[in-house]
């Protein structure tokens, strides 16, 4: 009972960490039909600017983690503009080795400025205790994934449907076409989820830093999980992206408590195992 | 009931493809309404309608490229309706496309040479050379003059005008020797000085080959068919000869009415 | 077209070429020269040997069939460890051991293919990845049997044919590779040359209209991930035979993005790209072997993104580009053959 309580709070926690991670990489594929291998790159970007902001720059904590974010979404509107967006129309391997390459190379960068091993973020003061829960112990930068994961969802729920740049959206992932047809600037709306999606990325690199630490490898090492997140919730789906990061993370929690030297061995049979019986998604529609 | 026993034959002759109550819907839009159609061997049917009526997606959905929401598709009394697609090819159901869909940086000679031998099951020979596939380079010889288009063999097929195109796609349904044929609208975007070809290949398709055309150029549908089909909203909604057609009050407001 | 009597399938207008084996010829000069001309250099060709048998494994998959797998390292350290196992536990006759890895290669495959081959895109490349990542993980895992990070060693291979004893120049290597290289050749050309490298062709340009053609294109495809498989298993094990030493890296996502590198920089869809593209990538390797790793993979990335942005069809586009403007100097018409 012990076991299955900690399974489900560790395993939301870690789910909703991979959902602000994933949830652009998700808008991004749904939009463009965009296959991103490189999105890690974002999260683990914002974990090196929010460190060397704090650290060497000396910011409070909280204005470091913002300006970070910004940062990072602002990096990544030339690179959509002018790297990522080349490909678009290319078929899917062009995307995928050009992506590859950007981890790549990103990998080597930051191993040559940051060094290979891991960095460890600095917390403030009131996130370094821990909550009693009673019948759990939860670290308090936990408390921060959860409020700032459901802040995430809620917040991206109202952007998508209560705005205008929420319809705008929604209608070109709906249909490229159809939406340019209606007047709507597709170009801008892509470079602006592409940005939001890294910006997301980036937070999530930062307060889930316990979780994945921030070392060059990052974008490697997480590729597969990020990419399944969206395969199981489906592309372009915000709820399904959701379901499918609790699904996950859950799943990949289960496994450490229950098997902890079988772990990534039955979490890649797990990923296996669902995406090859569904491989449009726990909600897809049939290929057609 | 005596008709059983006297006649066994009967039944599998006198239909060769039948669709049964077939509907389609995509969300709320129902693209297929309860539709039915029957074609004996040898059939020559047109199925005409409006833009937008549901005639593609009726092909796409009796030869398996989308899932019916409900309904019955029969092949020489056998029940497809859940056969793959590849099979159902296999068993003589054979489309072309309205919009061409061809292999196009292969030549055309091996755009024919994919369908013969997936006709003549030579596909999984390994290790053999084309040219040294039996009989494989005669029936591709023997397609290229029936349509043509023997000089061109050799290009590549996005090399190729339009018109051209079409003739390859009809090629390919013809190596694939048919029994039932549905050809969604041959000379669609052909220009009239190559259409005639096309046409003509139509007119020499096999006798005993059931065919069922979706054709807007009421020339032809009227020269070609024995029978007609009216699709509206994805509803057939009259069935006759062209001559029942022609006098359908509703038909003609719905439809001939624009273009005569 | 004239009508002259040209051999029949040329005449239908085939772009194919004949069963003569004049590239492996070829390929057998240029291997011997080699390896009379780098005596000291041996154990660095039979890499390069070993790593084209590999990028071939992956043409077959991408440029024939399309098919891309990001996870053809699974096959490739499966027919390493099997290899290197078998020798280990069973018998050390390099021929034998080879033939138990194709089959464990193909077997791989076989049974990852069955599961991944419904998918597309997206799905079907998280699938390679993430199978990549299992085989990486089990063999971590059962460090008893594989050595783990240590590396599977302890080996001997017995002569090859009794005769040719593993020499510590690589000399028996550097031939054993090349002639299986060779033999696999010469087998990859008849079969993208036959009824069924058309199919796989076929399937390359337009799965769902070969399906409308009545192909069972799984069936097919099924086919050709598991013969890719079993030539990625031989790659395996020549490397396991050759170097003596089985380790984790050949199971490795950096692994099969390399291979994938080393294609697309020759160009796919040609047996003769996989060759170049491997040639060039391990001989820049090799002279970049002062720069740290890091580097290394800077290097790899930005040739990445390079390849995709300025020369997406491989080095075989210089080649065309080169002969188009010979042919054009010399008068005669720009051919329009692009395969
Ligand atoms: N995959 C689909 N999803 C939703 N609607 C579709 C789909 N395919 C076709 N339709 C709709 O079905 C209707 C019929 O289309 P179609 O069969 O192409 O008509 P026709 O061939 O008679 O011109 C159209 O309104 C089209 O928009
Ligand atoms: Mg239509």
């Amino acid at each position: 009972m012990g076991t299955l309580i900690n399974i489900l709070i560790d395993g939301v926690v870690y789910g909703l960490l991979l959902f602000m991670i994933a949830v652009g990489l998700t808008i991004t594929m749904g939009l463009m039909r965009f296959i991103n291998l490189a999105h890690g790159v974002f999260a683990m970007l914002g974990g090196y600017a929010a460190i060397w902001l704090i650290r060497q720059m000396g910011l409070p904590w909280l204005p470091g983690v913002i300006i970070a974010v910004l940062a990072i979404a602002a990096i990544s509107v030339p690179l959509e503009r002018w790297l990522v967006s080349r490909v678009y129309q290319r078929p899917p391997l062009d995307q995928v080795l050009l992506t590859i390459g950007i981890v790549f190379c990103m990998v080597a960068i930051s191993g040559l400025v940051f060094g290979t091993r891991v960095s460890s973020m600095p917390f403030p003061e009131f996130l370094s205790g821990s909550l009693d829960l009673g019948f759990k112990v939860l670290p308090a930068q936990r408390i921060l994934v959860v409020s700032v994961g459901v802040a995430s969802f809620v917040g991206l729920w109202l952007l998508l449907e209560k705005t205008r740049f929420g319809i705008q959206l929604r209608a070109t992932v709906d249909n490229v076409q159809t939406a340019s047809a209606m007047g709507i600037n597709t170009r801008r709306v892509a470079t602006l989820a592409f940005a939001l999606g890294a910006g997301m990325a980036a937070l999530g690199g930062i307060v889930g830093s316990a979780l994945m630490p921030i070392e060059p490898y990052y974008p490697l090492t997480y590729m597969v999980l990020f990419l399944a997140v969206v395969a199981v919730g489906g592309q372009g789906n915000l709820t399904g992206t959701l379901v499918g990061a609790l699904l996950l993370g859950m799943i990949d929690t289960a496994t450490k408590y229950l098997a902890p030297q079988l772990s990534s061995i039955l979490f890649f049979v797990a990923i296996i195992v669902i995406i090859s019986l569904r491989p449009n998604g726990l909600f897809g529609r049939a290929a057609v | 009931m005596t008709t059983l026993n006297e006649q066994p034959a009967v039944t599998p002759t006198a239909s060769r493809f039948s669709v049964q109550g077939l509907s389609k819907r995509f969300g709320n839009l129902v693209v297929a309404d309860d539709i039915h159609i029957d074609l004996t061997p040898g059939a020559r049917m047109a199925l005409i309608g409006p833009n937008g009526a549901g005639k593609s997606t009726f092909v796409n959905l009796v030869t398996g490229l989308l899932t019916p929401s409900s309904g019955r598709i029969v092949l020489d009394g056998e029940d497809i309706t859940t056969m793959s697609a590849s099979r159902r090819v296999r068993n003589g159901l054979v489309r072309s496309f309205q919009v061409t869909r061809l292999f196009r940086e292969l030549t055309v000679a091996d755009n024919i040479r994919l369908a013969v031998l997936q006709e003549r099951q030579q596909y999984m020979r390994l290790f053999s050379g084309l040219a040294n596939t039996p009989g494989l380079d005669e029936e591709v010889q023997r397609i290229l003059n029936e349509l043509n288009i023997r000089d061109r063999a050799s290009s590549l097929v996005h090399n190729l005008a339009y018109g051209e195109q079409r003739l390859v796609e009809i090629a390919l349904v013809l190596a694939l020797k048919p029994k039932v044929l549905l050809l969604d609208e041959p000379a669609a975007g052909v220009p009239d000085s190559e259409s005639d070809l096309i046409l003509e290949a139509v007119g020499n398709l096999p006798k005993d080959l059931a065919v069922l055309l979706i054709e807007h150029d009421m020339d032809l549908v009227f020269s070609f068919a024995e029978q007609i089909a009216v699709l509206v909203n994805g509803a057939v909604m009259a069935t006759g000869t062209p001559q029942e057609i022609a006098h359908n009050e509703t038909v003609r407001n719905i439809y001939l009415g624009k273009g005569h | 077209m004239t009508q002259t009597t040209v051999k029949p399938s040329l005449a239908l207008g085939t772009l194919h070429t004949g069963r003569l084996p004049i590239p492996e010829l070829i390929a057998l000069v240029v291997g011997l020269g080699c390896f009379f001309a780098f005596p000291s250099n041996l154990g660095f060709m039979t890499e390069i040997v070993i790593m084209i048998l590999l990028v071939l494994s992956l043409d077959l998959l991408l440029g024939y069939t399309g098919i891309a797998s990001l996870g053809q390292a699974a096959m490739f350290g499966g027919g390493a460890y099997c290899a290197g196992l078998f020798a280990l536990h069973i018998h050390n006759d390099p021929l034998l051991g080879l033939i138990m890895a194709a089959l464990f290669g193909g077997l791989m495959a076989g049974v990852s293919g069955l599961l991944f081959l419904r998918a597309h895109g997206l799905s079907f490349i998280i699938l390679t990845i993430a199978f990549g990542s299992l085989t990486f993980a089990v063999a971590n895992q059962l460090n008893w049997l594989t050595g783990g990070d240590d590396g599977l060693y302890g080996y001997i291979m017995a002569p090859l044919f009794g005769a040719f004893e593993f020499d510590f120049f690589g000399r028996t290597g550097f031939l054993y590779s090349l002639g299986i290289l060779l033999v696999v050749f010469y087998g990859l050309r008849r079969l993208v040359n036959s009824p069924f490298g058309l199919s796989a062709q076929g399937i390359r340009e337009d799965r769902q209209r070969m399906t409308s053609l009545g192909f069972p294109v799984y069936r097919v495809m099924l086919m050709i991930y598991i013969i890719a498989g079993a030539i990625a298993g031989i790659a395996g094990a020549l490397s396991a035979q050759t170097i003596q030493v089985v380790g984790l890296q050949s199971l490795s996502f950096t692994m099969s993005a390399e291979a994938l590198v080393m294609l697309i920089l020759g160009g796919t869809g040609r047996l003769y790209g996989a060759v170049i593209g491997t040639v060039v990538f391990m001989v820049v390797h090799h002279y970049a072997a002062d720069l740290d790793p890091s580097t290394w993979m800077l290097v790899i990335g930005l040739m990445l993104i390079a390849v995709v942005l300025f020369l997406p069809k491989g080095m075989v586009q210089l080649v065309d580009m080169t002969r188009n403007k010979v042919s054009r100097l010399n008068g005669g018409a720009g051919h329009d053959n692009s395969k």
